[in-house]
């Protein structure tokens, strides 16, 4: 058994069978960071005397059958924005460099409840925004892993750990999720608590969840769901609406192309594909997105930002300084946009189980950005949960992912449709590292 | 009617950090300036809340 390349359904099972040490776990994965790390660059902190007590704790528990729950012995790797109690916690800025929170998020609680072992606080951007951090692409140095959740995605990526938590405030999750070639599930809003979790905008941010397979999503979504998942029965064919115009108009040739070929072999599969029309409301939904992002990132910022501002990278305080300037009106405005725009968007799902669309315009760009998240946010600013499979690889060999959506607090349905799907596109390929 | 708004931005921007800044938050503040046309000509009713 080579423990790093476990997905976490498989690990969890291993351990519950005896078959895996929750401590020689921790140890192959430690052993894993020390050869890749260096390419990657995932991690901010790892305390490795605390992981391997807690895996000792969890191994002591196993041997008497007594498993704290579906996570136990499961090293994770948490966003460097997630309060974890005696942890440093550093929200990638140096406003921060020294903050060890006395309690850990919600978030975090809830895995640790549920037998997780925290591996260590994974690369944020700073404050969670678009300023490219150190992290790589496992797939390939020389481009992005994506942002902003840029270590857990890469860590996940590169076998360093099984699954991870980011957070999600327009395309934080989903789009290094693509980028990096494994699955990811943002659930609706109020399913994951974000309590002691840093904002970037506390109306838009989501607690999101990263692993290889839609299994682990899901074992992870129950673990950290504040309220039990509904499961659905399966029916006879998944309606599954694509929709071209908009996010087409956003993609490569080879994104779109590749899109459709796996519309078609899902339609072969027994899916009823169709297309989807996106309601009149849609075409305002970006500006109010952006307008609310501001405004709430400016006064998240308010206090801290002043005596600071020199240690801001240039996007995040280009926020910040221009939500500063935001009106109340236009505001409570972009806030209605929103309310409209979600109960126009849900009467899609009258028609539709889920909705379709790429994860990313293409595949990771270079390390200037951390990539365009004009896939991901109508779905963040929606609140519907959003899952990202991988489905192929680019000509230039990076992952291409592909992005569906659920209604709202429906995602035991996306996540039975996502193992449908995943079974389908039978996706294998991994980064050589 | 972004480039009004645009213009009130930067009379803002300059007042809140200085004409050099407020110069260097140009392209920023343009952006801002056509999203904010687009916020305020949305249709909006008052019988769209719930």
């Amino acid at each position: 058994m080579n423990p790093e390349s476990l997905t976490l359904t498989a690990a969890s099972q291993a351990i519950r069978d005896g078959q895996l040490s929750p401590i020689d776990y921790v140890h192959a994965l430690l052993a894993r960071i020390d050869r890749v790390e260096a390419r990657v660059r995932a991690w901010v902190t790892i305390d490795r005397e605390a992981v391997l007590a807690e895996a000792r704790r969890c191994e002591e528990e196993a041997r008497r059958k007594q498993f704290r729950g579906p996570l136990h012995g499961i090293p994770i790797g948490v966003k460097d924005l997630f309060y974890t109690k005696g942890l440093r916690t550093t929200v990638g800025s140096e406003v921060f460099r020294d903050f060890v929170p006395s309690e850990d998020a919600r978030a975090v609680q809830r895995v640790k409840a549920a037998g997780a072992i925290i591996l260590g606080k994974t690369v944020t951007t700073m404050f969670a925004n678009l300023d490219p951090g150190p992290t790589r692409n496992p797939w390939n140095p020389a481009h992005t892993p994506g942002g902003s959740s840029s270590g857990s995605a890469a860590a996940v990526a590169a076998r360093m750990c099984p699954a991870a938590i980011g957070s999600q405030t327009i395309g934080s999750v989903g789009r290094p999720a693509a980028f990096c070639g494994i699955s990811s599930l943002v659930p609706t809003q109020r399913r994951i608590g974000l309590s002691r979790t840093w904002p970037l905008a506390w109306s838009l941010d989501h607690v999101g969840i990263m692993g290889r397979s839609a299994a682990d999503l899901e074992i992870m979504l129950d673990a950290m769901s504040e309220f039990a998942v509904e499961r659905t029965r399966r029916p006879k064919a998944y309606r599954i609406g694509i929709i071209r115009d908009y996010f087409y108009a956003h993609a490569t040739e080879e994104a779109r192309s590749l899109n459709d070929a796996l519309a078609n072999k899902l339609g072969g599969a027994g899916f009823q594909i169709e297309e989807a029309r996106l309601p009149a409301i849609f075409e305002v939904a970006p500006a109010a997105l952006r307008t609310i992002i501001r405004a709430e990132t400016a006064s998240v910022h308010e206090q801290i930002f002043p005596p600071n501002r020199h240690t801001y990278g240039p996007r995040i305080r280009a926020v910040v300084e221009t939500g500063m300037l935001i009106d109340a009106n236009d505001y409570v405005r972009a806030r209605r946009i929103r309310r409209k725009y979600q109960g126009e968007m849900a009467k899609l799902f009258e028609r539709f189980d889920a909705l379709m669309t790429p994860a990313a315009p293409g595949t990771a760009p270079d390390l200037s950005t951390t990539g365009d998240p004009v896939m991901n946010g109508p779905w963040t600013f929606a609140d519907f949960p959003t899952m990202t499979l991988p489905h192929a690889l680019g000509g230039n060999g990076l992952p291409i992912g592909v992005q569906l959506s659920g209604p709202p607090l429906q995602e035991g349905l996306l996540l039975e449709l996502g193992k449908a799907v995943e079974a389908v596109i039978g996706f294998q390929a991994q980064p050589s590292l | 009617m972004s480039t009004e708004i645009a213009k009130v931005l930067t009379s803002r921007a300059e007042e809140k950090f200085g004409k050099e800044r407020a110069e260097q938050l140009r392209s920023d503040l343009q952006q801002v300036a056509e999203d904010l046309e687009q916020v305020r000509r949305a249709s909006l009713e008052n019988d769209d809340e719930p």
